[in-house]
């Protein structure tokens, strides 16, 4: 069993990356439950120092992703990056679970990279073809920024499951 | 030491079995196990379950949050419906089923 996830950002390594008005926010849907409002951007969610270094990477375009919290995601993910039909994008974080803040962290920022990803065209589907989830270009690269920008691999902890999956939950 | 009461209850013809073969066996009474399985039954009422309590830490640690950092304008803002016959692609990051536990574990 790995350790569990912890409640806050004091003595986390995401101290001082994630924003504490977004910490607020997120043990908000995950205690009330989430709503699917809109909560903000990247500026929402990171504090200026890792949106700075993220500038360098990531168009402002991409950084401009709306993010939700949801409870309609499968139990399998931490969170997704959806692309619609009208090129339109959302990131939507899986409310009913409790992450460790390490791992909300790298989460995110993997999230926004594939925002970027989806901007620049690439052909996620023809990816998942070819290789398995680990293997997969678009996810190295996005888990290799996310190392990047906040210093460390995204860190081992357990998820506690809060609340069960709906029947017909999203995933990727 | 509490007054004792009679008290009339019914129960399975196999649960009486097995409550007179256990007194038999540790050699005690049927009064007794039956104050013993009440008083195991009164505890876990009176005291909430692991996920109870940490459901409970959340909501303190939201309002120590919310003092700290302001309240959140909860259910406030325009909501986003996710039109699932307009998603494209959904990519994310996934999660080791190895490593999700339930609260109450």
């Amino acid at each position: 069993m790995k350790p569990p996830p912890r409640n806050t950002l004091t003595r986390t390594r995401a101290d001082r990356q994630l924003l504490p008005s977004f910490w607020t926010e997120y043990i908000s849907a995950r205690t009330r439950g989430a709503t699917e409002e809109v909560i903000g951007d990247a500026k929402a969610i990171f504090t200026a120092p890792v949106l700075q270094e993220l500038q360098r990477h990531l168009s402002m375009e991409a950084l401009a992703t709306p993010f939700l919290f949801t409870e309609q995601l499968r139990n399998r993910v931490v969170a997704v990056s959806i692309g619609y039909r009208d090129n339109t994008q959302i990131v939507a974080v899986n409310a009913r679970f409790k992450f460790d803040p390490e791992v909300m962290a790298h989460t995110l920022i993997e999230e926004y990279a594939h925002a970027q990803q989806r901007i620049n065209g690439t052909d996620f589907d023809a990816q998942r073809r070819l290789y398995q989830y680990d293997d997969r270009p678009y996810e190295l690269e996005a888990k290799r920024l996310a190392t990047t920008v906040l210093g460390y691999e995204a860190p081992d902890y357990d998820a506690r499951l809060i609340r069960d999956e709906h029947e017909d939950a999203l995933g990727n | 030491m509490s007054t004792l009461v009679d008290k009339n209850v019914h129960i399975s013809t196999e649960r009486a079995r097995r409550l007179e073969q256990l007194a038999c066996k540790l050699a005690t009474t049927e009064d007794v196990l039956i104050e013993q399985g009440l008083d195991l039954l009164f505890m876990k009422q009176d005291c909430p379950s692991e996920s109870e309590a940490d459901v409970e830490d959340d909501w303190q640690l939201l309002a120590r949050l919310e003092t700290e950092n302001g309240p959140v304008p909860y259910n406030t803002r325009p909501i986003h419906k996710i039109d699932r016959d307009q998603i494209v692609s959904i990519v994310g990051a996934t999660l080791d089923p190895s490593r999700i536990r339930r609260i109450d574990e």
